[in-house]
């Protein structure tokens, strides 16, 4: 690399000559098809015409768009500059990079390339906080990665021994299933379904449903639903953590690689972790199931809408907890694994008000409704189930500080246990609602720069919240603390 | 429910309230709140009277409450809102119903912001808001006299400045 400061431009790797007009065209197939299927009465050589038309003015575009960009990766900053029409100069401060990311869809593995995503961290200026090379060779993609976040440049794609955290278990599929995005996926599929039944016009009619539904077995439905459910949970899976591998790399941080067809290479640097988190949501904890979540700066969800900082998947507990500390560097009682302290009586008492209340209004407007169906158990079931709910949340009701972090759990469908560095503490806010300040609780906030912005610590008493403020960031209450004998709200006015 | 523990630490309130001004600010606002969801239904009255009756009492309702808004909750906000600054960090407490009490520590402050919308300036007022690096770390102060704020901003931003670090 040389350091002048006329640096000669780069282009991006040549095969992209083939791979944009490919990958514009892909995306033009379904306007193509609806061209070509639609009508019928309109003349048949306008749509020829117009359709290809379209494809090549889409393919000069993805071919103009090699020749338009071009790339430079100085001493203190990258460049990148864009566009036919309207050109876009974009320069990043190599200081600011925060990451570095490799992506590459089919048609880029195809090819042997990958997308080198750089990003400051910044969470504000969306598209501007971020620089995309679109796309350079696999080889380069790697050096120029570990360039910008300054590592040691590996030698190939992974001959470096570096540590390895966790690796993809097959026997680990069995969770996905019981994951939310098993039921997002029975959604989709079936909605594809009948939109396909639409489209070739095999809507049945009313009189041949009947007769089918009317004689299939209800069971039937039921069964078809959860093998989609199942199949489709365990494709997504595949796809989403094949060759999954949790590294560390030299200065700490991590590098994450998973993906069967788009290949993800994510690099969590070190100082950017400020926490971990441990996610069981209550089907995947009843399969002794947790997901691993590590707490970073500057990471913005995906296009795929996958939760941010996620650093495996849905594993068994024990390995989820080796995977959170290891993320830490701590051990793993330090980690997601600490014993907690129990909240004071009167957040347990809270618990189960607030789970049994509302259940409590909606049984007793059952019972007083004249013949509402199904009274006799709907009404158990539902107080069964909220009484369970709530008992569940006082169970996972708990908090602790050890020497380097500040620990929280809580959650009933979602126990979330969250492991926050003291050093990633940036603010705080207390609150107290009406019913708090009765019980003489009230809700930490601990403001960090990464992951959901705060975490809090439900309902803990005053005087161990001041404490535990005080001991995470020492003196930053102290002028405001006196003795509040007989107070009730966390404030004496 | 267990009584509250009794003999523990409590806070005091931080030591500024906001100017006394922002209390006509709150009540024009809360007039103008009052305007905007009253006008449709004297519009409407006017054009439909079949269903000016009901109209009638629902923007009485509308009225009172809103009368009731503008003379009560200024006063209450104007009460509990409250700031102060020491040397390690920027603290506000708000709420009626629910108490809010912010932390900012002025080695985590990314940018300090003043703001006076129309309303404000035409009471002399201003807001400041204090940003960290979290995305739910924010503070504002309301209803700051105008030359307040920027003393108030200033300050901040001075005290901010010497140190390094990208605050998060």
């Amino acid at each position: 690399m040389t350091t002048v400061s006329d640096l000669p431009w780069q282009r991006l790797d040549r095969r992209m000559l083939v791979v944009h007009p490919i990958v514009d065209l892909a995306k033009l197939v379904p306007v193509l098809l609806v061209i070509a299927i639609t009508g019928g009465t309109a003349d048949d050589r306008w749509r020829l015409w117009g359709g290809l038309a379209l494809a090549a003015a889409v393919m000069l575009y993805g071919v103009s768009r090699w020749f338009t960009t071009t790339y430079r990766i100085g001493t203190d900053r990258v460049e990148l500059r864009t566009g036919l029409l309207r050109r876009h100069h974009h320069s990043v401060h190599r200081d600011r990079i925060r990451t570095a990311d490799l992506t590459a869809n089919p048609a880029h593995r195809l090819f042997g390339l990958a997308v080198v995503r750089v990003g400051t961290g910044r969470r504000e200026g969306g598209e501007n906080a971020e620089l995309t090379l679109d796309a350079v060779a696999r080889g380069e993609a790697e050096r120029l990665r570990a360039l910008l976040l300054r590592e040691a440049v590996p030698v190939g794609p992974d001959a470096p021994a570096a540590p390895e955290l966790a690796r993809l278990r097959w026997t680990w599929v069995r969770f996905a299933p019981l994951t939310f995005s098993a039921l997002a996926v029975v959604g989709a599929v079936w909605f594809g379904l009948l939109r396909l039944a639409e489209e070739f016009s095999i809507r049945p009619g009313p009189q041949v449903l009947e007769e089918t539904a009317g004689r299939a077995p209800i069971w039937l439905g039921a069964v078809a639903l959860l093998v989609t459910a199942v199949v489709g949970a365990a494709v997504v899976f595949v796809e989403g953590w094949w060759g999954y591998r949790l590294t560390r790399a030299d200065d700490g941080g991590l590098v994450l690689r998973r993906g069967l067809l788009t290949r993800r290479t994510l690099s969590l640097e070190g100082r950017r972790v400020r926490g971990v988190e441990l996610d069981e949501p209550l089907l995947v904890r009843l399969g002794r199931g947790a997901r691993p979540l590590a707490l970073t700066t500057g990471l913005r969800a995906d296009g795929a809408g996958e939760h941010v900082g996620a650093v495996g998947p849905a594993m068994p507990r024990r390995e989820a907890h080796r995977v959170a500390a290891g993320v830490l560097g701590v051990g793993e009682d330090e980690a997601t694994r600490t014993r907690l302290v129990r909240h004071p009586r009167a957040a347990l008492v809270r618990r189960l008000t607030r789970g049994l209340g509302p259940a409590l209004v909606v049984a007793a407007v059952l019972l007083i409704l004249p013949r509402v169906p199904g009274d006799e158990v709907l009404v158990p079931v539902l107080l069964g189930g909220a009484a369970l709910l709530a008992v569940d949340r006082i169970r996972s009701l708990g908090h602790a500080l050890t020497p380097s972090a500040l620990v929280a759990r809580q959650g009933a469908w979602v126990r979330r246990t969250v492991v926050l560095r003291r050093g990633g503490v940036i603010g705080w806010r207390l609150e107290q609602s009406l019913t708090q300040r009765r019980a003489g609780l009230v809700t930490l906030h601990a403001v960090t720069a990464a992951g959901r912005g705060r975490y809090e610590v439900l309902d803990v008493d005053v005087a161990r919240a001041l404490e535990l403020v005080e001991d995470v960031t020492p003196g930053l209450l102290a002028p405001f603390v006196i003795d509040g004998r007989g107070a009730r709200s966390f404030v004496r006015r | 429910m267990t009584t509250p523990q009794s003999g523990g630490a409590r806070l005091r309130t931080p030591a500024h309230r906001v100017s006394p001004r922002a209390r006509r600010w709150w009540a024009l606002r809360s007039a103008i709140g009052t305007l905007v969801v009253l006008a449709p239904q004297v519009v409407a009255a006017a054009l439909w009277p079949r269903v000016a009756d009901v109209l009638l009492v629902t923007g009485g309702l509308t009225l009172v409450v809103g009368v009731a808004h503008a003379l009560v909750v200024p006063r209450v906000r104007y009460a509990l809102h409250r700031w102060e600054i020491t040397d390690d960090a920027v603290h506000t407490l708000s709420g009626w119903l629910r108490l809010e009490w912010r932390i900012a520590p002025i080695s985590r402050v990314q940018t300090v912001d003043t703001d006076r919308g129309p309303l404000q300036r035409a009471f002399g007022l201003s807001s400041v808001t204090v940003t960290t690096a979290s995305s739910s770390g924010a503070l504002t102060i309301d209803g700051l006299d105008a030359g307040d704020a920027v003393v108030l901003a200033d300050r901040l931003t001075r005290a901010t400045e010497h140190l390094g670090g990208d605050a998060t």
